[in-house]
């Protein structure tokens, strides 16, 4: 607020909030127009938080909740060094050669897989319905006994955390209007780090 | 750990196994994931499997994140996701409250699509209260997130506040939450 504006910001925010009298707020109203550029600027922030704080809640969780957060903690999984595995592409439907007689427009679906020890991840990348970007749905098969549900999945893109995901109870994760870009999985399951060989998507889900 | 420790800070002292860091974590980010839920619906009690959730996944990943993470983000993401998760098995498992649950899930949307979702202002907003003081934070908790939306007589005497202080003192906490997210952003 200036000096020489004609409204004190306690009165702007008793104006946003409707907690003024009929001709306060006529009043107020009046002197709209004389605001100074970082007065207005300011009015427009109220406003937004007046939206913001309309739409959404903010609350605290009950106390059981809290010591059951709390009980997630286990000191020695904590220190525990996360070992770092690389899945490898095995396919990628991108580098097939197309099939003669078969139009483009079917092959819109592009599926990748990865393989390492662990596990098996297959992924399916399609236009995404709502966007010109693209969707993501994956699914983790492990070779082993361990569970496929639960698992962190960080989607990179560049070196920048883009999106992050949980697989289900069948391993299936999912990501939704990715852009195109050089992306990169990584996986968090149990006492492995995996991570997966970067893939570049165009916009045409095709390769 | 000391109160202004970084979440980085508190990351750290995690994976050396610390649980009073842990505890740290889990005071300040409790009601960001529980918040995220609730605002699209969710029950008190899915709100909560949202939140224990994220934590989990956060205490998985704990040595995977990095110090440029913005853990308030991650577990926003997360929460988010979840909440998705449970709006569409409530699709299949509820029919009969299609439209409802259709209409929450539309307004939760793909990431990315709108300059501002609904479990983004949650951040933004969490972000911005957990940066005040404690007084301030107090404050404006009570005057617009309180689902009981007490009264400024209320207000002031949980607070421990002259009832005529309020008005001023939600001024000045209201400032300085538009500094903090306006050079956040």
């Amino acid at each position: 607020m200036t000096g020489t504006d004609p409204i004190t910001f306690q009165s702007l925010i008793d104006w946003i909030e409707h907690r003024l009298t009929d001709a306060e707020m006529r009043e107020v109203e009046d002197r709209l127009a004389m605001l100074s550029p970082q007065t207005q600027a300011t009015m427009d922030w109220l406003r937004a938080f007046s939206e913001a704080r309309s739409r959404v809640k903010i609350e605290q969780p009950a106390g059981n909740l809290h010591a059951v957060l709390l009980n997630q903690f286990q000191p020695t999984v904590a220190q525990r060094i996360l070992q770092r595995v690389t899945a490898l592409l095995t396919f990628d439907s991108a580098q097939q050669p197309a099939l003669a007689g078969v139009r483009s427009v079917e092959l819109r679906a592009r599926q990748i897989v990865y393989d390492c020890d662990l596990i098996e991840v297959a992924i399916n990348v399609r236009p995404s319905r709502q966007s010109d970007r693209l969707d993501i749905n994956g699914q983790v098969f492990p070779h082993t006994s361990a569970a496929a549900s639960d698992l962190v999945v960080h989607l990179f893109r560049g070196t920048e955390l883009a999106d992050i995901s949980l697989t289900n109870d069948f391993g299936e994760f999912s990501f939704t209007a990715v852009p195109s870009g050089s992306h990169r999985l990584v996986l968090i399951a149990e006492d492995n780090q995996i991570e997966l060989e970067a893939f570049d998507l165009p916009l045409s889900a095709t390769g | 750990m000391a109160i202004s420790s970084s979440d980085w800070d508190l990351i750290t002292a995690c994976r050396a196994g610390h649980e009073t860091a842990w505890e740290e974590l889990v005071t300040r980010y409790e009601r960001l994931p529980f918040s995220i839920a609730l605002s699209y619906g969710l029950s008190r009690d899915d709100a909560a499997d949202v939140t224990q959730t994220a934590f989990l996944a956060l205490f998985r990943s704990l040595t995977g994140l990095s110090e440029d993470t913005r853990l308030s983000a991650w577990l926003a993401t997360v929460a988010h996701r979840q909440t998705r998760r449970i709006l569409q098995r409530g699709r299949h498992e509820h029919p009969d409250t299609l439209d409802l649950i259709d209409e929450r899930l539309s307004s939760i949307g793909p990431s990315g699509s709108n300059p501002m979702e609904r479990w983004e202002l949650v951040e933004w907003v969490h972000y911005g209260l957990e940066s005040l003081s404690e007084r301030c934070r107090r404050l404006l908790r009570a005057l617009y997130f309180d689902p009981s939306e007490p009264s400024y007589m209320e207000v002031a005497d949980r607070l421990v506040l002259p009832v005529g202080s309020i008005g001023p003192n939600r001024a000045r906490c209201l400032e300085q939450l538009r500094q903090i997210l306006q050079n956040r952003s």
